[in-house]
């Protein structure tokens, strides 16, 4: 705050020379007079610095201690003043140059329409229209342009929107839209369909709610098979056939079954702890190394990378062209243990369900589930295999393509 | 000289008593006895409070007198960043720091 302080009052750079500077420096002190970055030149001569204001009454200190004072620099503002009092036309151009600059930020150059999802029912170029209507277009001055209003003309031409934001940062106008999400569900139940089987099954239970059924209880259907069809041929000659959204429960048996296998020896493998970490910097194509083991100091291990770019957020989307990396090295350590023909079996009949798991819906009621093994099938691996019965719901609508 | 001795013994005890009643106030010792106060950062800067002005400075040696002595600063490229009555900072590269007299 010191050297700001003294660059807007203003400075001189004096040279100090003959007599006794130390006795210079002393008497300025008694005087009261600021002087500050003394630095000592050969031949008993001094640079300092003094405000301008000072420099009247260190004439007189220089005359008592026999020394001889020169300017050498005027620093500061007001220098700057009387350097440009004689060319103002220089200063005008700073001046207008913020004019403009601050007049042009005044106004509203790009608007644009912005949603989390994409758009699915209105178009971006309507609500433009919509808003330029209310006076937010390019070109316009921000204070004319009431926002709350333009939002809520928006919100009033388009019954899709749910929500309308209207916002300016600089001269860019920003409107964000979010439009209902109920619609699409509506609209996608009135399309007619058939219901038709998600896999193979034996029909246990059938009941329509809308439709006709094309399968009966006790009938084993494959995937893909209809099941209740949406096109209803009604009684009595001469009416047309009609086309409704089959409606209804289909459950069926079905079964799942996995095959898994499990060696006798389990391997597994589990990280010790140990780390080693790595450090370099790429940069054009290569990569300088920072600091870290230069060679891996673990026989098994697993890699984790980590790689840092800077960002200067002054310049847009500007990433500086080197990036840091840091590689960790976590040392895995082996273990074996042995689980006989009953502990692999039991392995491998988790390892089969927890992928039945994954098949099986979640409305699905078990019936059964029953393990045969198989034996060993490959030199200290057994086999088994996983049947599971259960009772679900097949049905899953299809569009009605065609006449079936 | 007998009645200058007499003085120089008093002077020590009125010297003595300030300092043993300084300490048990706890005040600053150089507000008791008027001794100077330096402060360095690492070799780069040197503080110092109640100083007497600059005896002598050149770019590698500077001499402030103090109430009793002098303070002795060489090093290389001194400078005299700030001056006050009861204040002086300089910079540069300090090699030592000495007390003459």
């Amino acid at each position: 705050m010191r050297r700001l302080g003294a660059y807007l009052w203003g400075y001189l750079v004096i040279l100090v020379h003959g007599g006794s500077p130390e006795k210079f420096i002393n008497l300025t002190l008694n005087r009261g007079i600021r002087i500050w970055d003394l630095s000592w030149l050969e031949d008993h001569a001094l640079l300092a610095k003094v405000p301008v204001a000072h420099f009247k009454p260190l004439r007189h200190v220089a005359r008592k201690s026999g020394c001889r004072i020169r300017i050498r620099k005027k620093v500061g503002l007001p220098f700057l003043y009387w350097h440009f009092r004689k060319r103002k036309t220089l200063l005008l151009g700073p001046v207008l140059f913020l004019l403009f600059t601050y007049l042009l930020g005044s106004f509203v150059w790009t608007v644009e329409v912005s949603s989390q999802k994409e758009l699915r029912y209105v178009k971006k170029n309507d609500i433009l229209r919509v808003a330029e209507k209310q006076g937010l277009k390019p070109g316009t001055l921000k204070r004319n342009i009431n926002i709350e209003a333009v939002a809520k003309a928006i919100e009033k031409s388009f019954p899709q929107i749910s929500w309308v934001g209207v916002e300016i940062r600089g001269t860019r106008a920003s409107i964000q839209v979010v439009e209902k999400v109920l619609l699409p569900k509506e609209e996608e139940e009135k399309i007619p369909s058939h219901l038709v089987a998600a896999k193979d099954g034996v029909i246990t239970e059938i009941l329509v709610l809308a439709g006709e059924a094309r399968v009966t209880q006790g009938d084993t259907v494959k995937k893909g098979q209809l099941l209740i069809s949406g096109v209803i041929h009604p009684e009595g000659p001469k009416s047309s056939l009609q086309y409704v959204r089959a409606r209804g429960i289909v459950r069926a048996r079905v079964w799942y079954t996995a095959e898994a296998t499990a060696p006798l020896v389990k391997e597994e493998e589990y990280l010790s702890g140990r780390t080693a970490r790595h450090l370099s910097i790429r940069t054009g194509g290569r990569e300088i190394f920072l600091s870290g083991p230069r060679r891996i100091p673990f026989k098994n291990f697993e890699v984790e990378k980590e790689i840092k770019t800077w960002k200067w957020y002054g310049l847009k989307n500007f990433v500086i062209p080197a990036e840091l990396v840091i590689t960790t090295y976590h040392e895995l350590v082996k273990k074996q243990s042995y689980l006989g023909p009953e502990g692999a079996t039991r392995w491998a009949t988790n390892k089969a369900l927890a992928r039945l798991e994954k098949q099986i819906p979640v409305g699905a009621k078990l019936l059964r589930k029953e393990v045969y093994p198989l034996g060993i099938v490959a030199p200290n691996m057994v086999g088994i295999k996983v049947m599971v019965e259960t009772i679900e719901d097949i049905a899953v609508p299809q569009a009605i393509i065609g006449n079936n | 000289m007998v009645r200058n001795k007499l003085k120089k013994t008093m002077e020590e005890k009125g010297e003595r008593l300030k300092l043993s009643f300084g300490n048990m106030l706890e005040i600053p010792r150089e507000i008791l006895m008027d001794l100077p106060k330096i402060t360095l950062i690492g070799d780069q800067q040197f503080i110092m409070e109640n100083h007497r002005g600059i005896i002598e400075f050149t770019g590698n040696k500077v001499r402030i007198a103090a109430a009793s002595g002098e303070v002795e600063v060489r090093g290389n490229g001194l400078v005299i960043r700030s001056i006050f009555s009861e204040e002086i900072v300089l910079e540069g590269k300090i090699g030592s720091v000495s007390f003459v007299g």
